[in-house]
């Protein structure tokens, strides 16, 4: 309720005091323009940070929401940012969040962040802290640290908040839902999410040579929180998500997709320990590569979540870069399991269930009882699905903190950051994996041999204190998180 | 009893007939020797196929015994074999093993085959018809057909035979098989084996260099059944392990000494389905690299046996490249999982645990406090004299004399078990347009080597040989 007057004064002032301030005139009260549009001034107003790929679709969809303004548009390279500023002609364009923000503040309502992922934190965090609503892409932080404190910032500052894993939106996660709350699979004890990600390189070594930095990049802005390091070609626009500098591997690209629906229908919180494996590359006969800068090829990371109320604990594993785990006895040999490359498999002390990427396609294994076991929708809908992830966040900033609508997003940060910190809990251990101690001549690494203990509530990993080290990373000096 | 015949009559033709046969009359009876001396005549004359590399260090076991004699080496590549042919000074050079066993089978009794695994079953075979005893490198073959054939014919022919995985005359697997036979965790139900291998460079694609072939080496010898082909600096003498062509990639190279504790220990035979998923690697994005004619560089194989005699279904996980299992809840958070290289072996019953690490070390029930409640008595006879030493000795046995740790009746079912792991991953990559259709469960029938539900998986059970490398199985 009181972020409804805030984002009310917040829309006022920005008519009275923003550069746009005269244009104020010119708004057509709603009752003219008759049913179905919205008045200019009923829009949400939106700054995007980072407006090239995934930045820009999740642009336009807020856009095709038809409540949505974009009004300003950042990004630290000015050819990612072509075709947004193409689209939104009307919209100021900044190369600096902090200065758009610290300048527009008064004027923007919303901000959506899709940078890479060291920037994620920052960037959302301050525009919380200046009470903007956010919807933040996948995975909502780099570090489990980052993803802590903006869940509680979200009630602290009482903004509506959504992470960009749209499928959490789908019809499909809701079906697992309800078959999974009218018993039919029991109480699930294990679950297995896989995909064949990473699709870029990984497992590499970082480049040494460096490259001049083009002209439209902004390279030292684009650092943001990372350590000052040299620039070398095709770190960006992609690429980054194999550097632990910048993004989070396969984990942090696909996790919060297809571990979102085990979240959802598990009722997950911290997990308790994790492990992992990961798949070793070799450079020549008995030379193996050691990369730490960069995420493995391919990963299986087990984390365990103890039962609630009696329930059983949750073994749950994620397999990445094709490695899958084995196929139930249930499905038939000739049958897909998952989408072929990507799922989701839940199995519980009635039966199993399974789905794809973001929850599609949801099937009860055999695959037969998909069709004869009829239960009741016990979990709304969204409308429009995943595409309506989008356009449901839009509406929730305008009705308001706490209204049924933010309550209902989902994937609102109290349910994101605890899928995050999960997600980012596999990456603390692959990390964990590559930890070097020299004893004498000897190389030994003290993370590959053991279950990694954590203590959720204060963060911290018990039985290894180097691990520690990647709860929370380092920011470069003159970046904060301001916590 | 035959094959103690054959071996004297082979022997004393040899002294008969062959150019070193006036040496003959020299020949020293043993009592005048003296104690711990082997007369000449009661030494097992052995030729070694491929000489360099595990082939030179499986020949220097053999030696340790007092009645081996390594009367012949035979290698494709003179470089490989340097070191060998300084060791054995005695020992008469051949390159090609075809020669070698028309021109020398009188003076030969056993052969060992130290080849890539390509060469293994024709080499092998071509020995077992002469009724020569044979020691052949794991994997026994690079076929599941071959493998059938080799365990056949080791029957047919009456020969003394030893796989080369030596972790099978070790302690530590006869302790498992204590532990399992006393019942101390029921029934076995799931296996997990898992190894940090290949070592090597591995699913990165067929070389693309063109390479001048050394003057050492003789490359259409080095092929052998295998399809004619350039060769390639990277092939020889380890890297061909991870082509399709010649090698058997991490299976094949590991299966046999990891699988083999579990294997023995819960009396496995053919399985009855496989199935696989392999890493992808991207150099570009979005697209995989598609490397059919590569091992992958880590993959995850699960096979079921059929429960016998009212016994449950035993699945087999099987992760190499460094893809491990989960840690067993009863395995302690700072407890080792399997050994310190990255391998091991977790057995898991209806009432408890085992794991061991590679070639069945350190075994230990679970959890570790087990170890020192659990006593079970030693019933299985260990092998002091060792995997090489063993052979040797039942060579000179003869046929049926002595019991062996992985004589094929026992190492061909071990092998077309790894060999099915392989299947399952090269059928993986069977493409159809943009469609994989092998990415499925592969049915077995075992008993007519047929996988039943996916024609096209069945060129990998027995693969063409090259014109002029036909074997005559039967």
């Amino acid at each position: 309720m009181k972020k409804k007057n805030q984002v009310s004064d917040s829309r006022r002032e920005f008519l009275k005091n923003s550069s746009l301030a005269a244009a104020g005139f010119f708004i057509v009260p709603r009752h003219v323009l008759g049913r179905g549009f919205t008045a200019p001034s009923d829009k949400l107003h939106i700054a995007a940070i980072g407006a090239g790929g995934k930045g820009a679709d999740d642009i336009n969809q807020f856009d095709k929401s038809g409540k949505a303004e974009i009004a300003y548009l950042c990004d630290v390279d000015d050819r990612q940012a072509v075709d947004s500023r193409k689209k939104f002609p009307k919209a100021k364009y900044y190369k600096d969040f902090r200065e758009m923000l610290s300048k527009e503040g008064k004027s923007i309502e919303a901000v959506s962040v899709s940078t890479p992922d060291h920037t994620h934190a920052v960037a959302a965090m301050a525009a919380m802290q200046l009470n903007k609503h956010v919807y933040v892409q996948k995975p909502l932080t780099h570090d489990i640290y980052e993803a802590r404190m903006l869940t509680e910032a979200a009630h602290r500052h009482k903004v509506v908040t959504q992470m960009g894993n749209q499928g959490s939106s789908g019809d499909g996660v809701r079906q697992l839902q309800d078959w999974y709350n009218a018993g039919i699979i029991g109480d699930v004890h294990t679950i297995y999410c896989y995909t064949d990600r990473p699709i870029w390189r990984q497992g590499v070594a970082r480049p040494t040579t460096t490259s001049s930095i083009p002209p439209e990049l902004d390279f030292d802005l684009w650092l943001g929180t990372a350590p000052k390091k040299d620039y070398f070609e095709g770190v960006l626009p992609f690429n980054w998500r194999g550097w632990w500098d910048y993004g989070t591997g396969a984990l942090g690209d696909m996790a919060c997709h297809i571990m979102a629906p085990a979240f959802a229908v598990a009722g997950l919180g911290y997990p308790v320990s994790a492990e992992c494996s990961v798949a070793t590359k070799y450079i020549e006969n008995w030379n193996k590569a050691y990369y730490p800068d960069s995420g493995p090829i391919a990963s299986h990371i087990t984390l365990i979540f103890k039962g609630k109320n009696g329930k059983p604990d949750v073994e749950l594993h994620w397999m990445d870069g094709g490695i899958q785990p084995t196929r139930p006895a249930e499905l038939g040999a000739n049958e897909v399991m998952g989408d072929g490359g990507n799922g989701v498999i839940f199995l519980g002390t009635k039966g199993k269930m399974m789905a794809g990427t973001y929850g599609v396609d949801p099937k009860l294994l055999p695959t037969s009882r998909t069709n004869e076991v009829k239960v009741p929708k016990t979990i709304a809908r969204v409308p429009g699905g995943d595409d309506g992830h989008y356009a449901a966040w839009v509406e929730a900033a305008i009705a308001g903190y706490g209204s049924d609508k933010a309550k209902n997003l989902s994937s609102h940060f109290d349910i994101a950051g605890p899928l995050t910190e999960s997600v980012l809990m596999g990456n603390l251990a692959i990390r964990s994996y590559d930890i070097q101690k020299k004893k004498g001549n000897d190389t030994e690494y003290p993370g590959r041999f053991i279950k990694l203990l954590w203590d959720g509530p204060n963060m911290k990993i018990t039985n290894f204190d180097d691990a520690n080290q990647f709860v929370k990373r380092n920011y470069r000096d003159g970046w904060s998180l301001g916590v | 009893m035959k094959k103690k015949n054959l071996i004297n009559n082979s022997r004393r033709e040899f002294l008969k007939n062959s150019s070193v046969a006036a040496a003959g009359f020299f020949i020293v009876p043993r009592h005048v020797l003296g104690r711990g001396f082997v007369a000449p005549s009661d030494k097992l004359s052995i030729a070694g196929i491929g000489v360099g590399g595990k082939g030179q260090s499986d020949l220097a076991e053999f030696s340790k015994s007092p009645k081996a004699n390594i009367a012949f080496l035979c290698d494709v590549d003179e470089r490989q074999a340097a070191n060998s042919f300084k060791r054995f000074p005695d020992a008469k050079h051949y390159k090609d093993w075809r020669e070698m066993l028309d021109k020398e089978h009188k003076n030969i009794d056993a052969v060992s085959v130290s080849t890539p695994d390509n060469v293994h079953a024709v080499a092998a075979f071509a020995a077992m018809q002469l009724g020569k005893h044979v020691y052949v490198q794991k994997p026994l073959t690079h076929d599941i057909y071959e493998a059938r054939m080799l365990t056949e014919a080791a029957k047919r022919y009456k020969v003394v035979t030893q796989m080369g995985n030596q972790g099978a005359s070790g302690d530590g697997v006869r302790q498992m098989r204590e532990w399992y036979n006393a019942g101390i965790i029921g029934d076995a139900t799931a296996l997990y084996i898992w190894t940090n291998r290949p070592v090597w460079p591995q699913g990165t694609g067929y070389p693309t260099t063109k390479d001048d072939i050394p003057k050492e080496l003789d490359w259409d010898l080095w092929l052998g059944p295998a399809q004619t082909q350039d060769y390639h600096k990277e092939f020889v003498p380890f890297s061909w392990r991870g082509f399709w062509a010649f090698g058997t990639g991490a299976l094949g190279d590991m299966g046999c000494h990891l699988i083999d504790p579990a294997f023995k220990t819960v009396g496995l035979g053919y399985p009855s389905e496989v199935e696989c998923s392999q890493v992808s690697i991207y150099e570009k994005m979005w697209t995989p690299d598609y490397f059919p004619e590569s091992c992958p560089a880590a993959s995850s194989i699960k096979l079921k046996f059929p429960g016998k005699d009212g016994k449950p279904d035993v699945k087999m996980y099987w992760m190499d490249g460094g893809i491990r299992p989960e840690r067993p809840d009863e395995l302690g958070p700072d407890e080792l999982f399997g050994d310190r290289d990255g391998g091991g072996v977790l057995i898991e019953g209806t009432k408890g645990k085992m794991m061991c690490g590679t070639y069945g070390s350190e075994p230990r029930l679970l959890p570790a406090s087990r170890n020192q409640e659990v006593n079970v008595p030693k019933t299985l006879a260990r092998v002091p004299e060792g995997h090489y030493v063993q052979w040797v000795n039942a060579c000179i046995a003869g046929y049926g004399k002595m019991e062996l740790s992985s004589s094929f009746d026992y190492a061909g079912p071990l092998t077309e078990t790894i060999l099915m792991g392989n299947l399952a991953l090269r059928s993986w990559n069977i493409k159809n347009g943009r469609n994989f259709p092998g990415r499925k469960k592969l049915l077995w029938d075992a008993v007519n080597m047929k996988i039943t539900n996916f024609d096209e998986a069945n060129q990998f059970v027995k693969r063409e040989y090259r014109s002029g490398w036909e074997a005559k199985w039967v």
